[in-house]
């Protein structure tokens, strides 16, 4: 049974992802609204110019609409579910141009394994995604400035530990430090918030 | 491999950071060790929210539409198998003028197999050198631990005796987060003297505007009793003489808070990070 239009705005985004794997376009139309906006602004972090982020949005929404026949709420909300796939796309698109040799393991496959075993899964659940955003951000405030930027350049920059740390000009040893310290910091902050 | 070594190995393959050997071995102890895929999940958990870390953009307006186009284009399974019917079909056609080309195709693909089982040999020499080297490892860390702690017990048996303990309290306080569960710390008050150390490790950093508060549970007192703010090093670790802001008759238990910076004057108004007695 369609759902109308009115039905579908009052859906959860995990709700609307159910309903775009039945084929339901408008489904993932107001999913596009909900969730776009975050995900462009990780786009375009990535990538550094609207012609790029544009294109790493096209092809990770539509491997979302692949894969939302298979995408299984308990499991991952949709913007964390899209974050990945954003992600994996964007550093197989970096390595590629920096034609780093290492095996980056092949995104597609792996989106729902990793974001199966994560308990992240209610990330999201009572928040927009703008709101959701808005907290991540603030939480990321707190860590110390040395940390913000080991974790950007490691998540956004796709660089490796030993190109991190010549950038920082630090030790390996501090590098890897920092991003512990600072994943575990961001944990804390958000802790009971999302 | 120590539990401190496989956090931050686990952070690091979090965010995609592992390489060569490094990456093996560590996948090769995510295979058996269930500790390892704990702290894997925990800290994907917390990088995948790194992607709402990017300052906000606004997508172009024409966007949405380009998006939902290629949708419409991408359900299309009539030509899906008609495109698999055509390719089948042009296999045939060539297969009819060119039949040496499956020949080829099959010596290819036996020589790729070939290598392919070679270097599936070689990895697995490696991976099993490496899990004998860790083994190695973790078997000469264990034996050090045992010894330490011998030591120890030994030293404190003779305190005992000497009577030098009567005063001192000794406590271990353990980490409260489940985000970082190596966080720890042990006390030591003396009560003759109205004074203790407190020795912490593996605390999470903090930023600028907050302080980490030492509280003393004394049955006398209706309110914890403050024992100091303090702050640790990027490592987590500190360091820290410390006394109660009242006299301490009795300890229940030792607890240390996460406060605005300067503490609390009163009781404990931030979360607590580690407590014990």
């Amino acid at each position: 049974m369609n759902l109308k239009s009115e039905q579908l705005s009052d859906l959860t985004d995990a709700d609307l992802l159910q309903e775009s794997g039945k084929g339901s376009r408008d489904a993932f139309r107001i999913l596009y609204r909900r969730i776009s906006k975050a995900l462009y602004s990780a786009a375009f972090k990535f990538t550094g110019n609207g012609a790029d982020a544009d294109e790493l949005m096209q092809e990770t929404f539509l491997e979302l609409w692949k894969q939302a026949p298979k995408y299984d709420a308990s499991l991952a909300q949709p913007l964390t579910f899209a974050s990945r796939i954003i992600r994996n796309r964007a550093i197989d698109r970096i390595r590629k141009k920096t034609r780093r040799g290492r095996i980056v393991e092949d995104s597609k496959q792996d989106i729902l394994e990793l974001t199966q075993s994560a308990p992240l899964a209610g990330a999201f659940e009572n928040l927009r995604a703008s709101e959701a955003a808005q907290v991540v951000r603030k939480a990321f405030d707190v860590l110390t400035e040395d940390q913000r930027q080991v974790l950007q350049l490691a998540y956004f920059g796709g660089l490796s530990q030993s190109e991190i740390a010549d950038r920082e000009s630090q030790a390996l040893g501090t590098v890897k430090s920092r991003i512990r310290r600072g994943l575990e910091r961001l944990r804390v902050e958000l802790e009971g918030k999302l | 491999m120590s539990r401190d070594e496989l956090q931050e190995l686990a952070a690091l393959y979090a965010v995609d950071l592992l390489e060569g050997d490094e990456l093996l071995a560590f996948e090769s102890e995510l295979d058996r060790n269930p500790e390892a895929k704990r702290a894997v999940e925990r800290y994907a958990e917390t990088s995948d929210l790194l992607a709402l870390t990017a300052d906000e953009v606004e997508p172009p307006a024409d966007l949405e539409e380009r998006i939902m186009g290629m949708t419409d284009q991408s359900e299309e399974p009539l030509m899906a198998s008609g495109g698999d019917a055509d390719a089948a079909m042009e296999t045939k056609v060539v297969g009819n003028s060119f039949s040496w080309i499956p020949w080829g195709l099959a010596a290819a693909f036996a020589i790729t197999s070939l290598v392919l089982w070679n270097q599936r040999t070689d990895i697995s020499q490696r991976l099993a050198s490496l899990q004998a080297e860790y083994a190695h490892r973790v078997d000469s860390l264990l034996v050090s631990h045992l010894q330490e702690m011998n030591d120890l017990e030994a030293e404190l048996r003779q305190l005992e005796s000497d009577g030098a303990l009567q005063n001192l309290r000794i406590a271990v306080l353990k980490s409260q987060l489940e985000s970082a569960p190596n966080a720890q710390a042990v006390a030591v008050w003396n009560a003759s003297q109205q004074s203790g150390r407190l020795t912490v490790s593996q605390l999470p950093a903090l930023s600028s505007d907050q302080d980490y508060q030492l509280w003393i549970i004394d049955p006398a007192y209706e309110s914890p009793v403050s024992a100091g703010v303090f702050n640790t090093n990027e490592e987590g670790t500190l360091e820290y003489a410390f006394s109660g802001s009242e006299s301490i008759a009795d300890i229940d238990a030792f607890a240390l808070s996460l406060e605005a910076k300067g503490g609390s004057d009163t009781t404990p108004k931030g979360p607590i990070i580690l407590m014990g007695n």
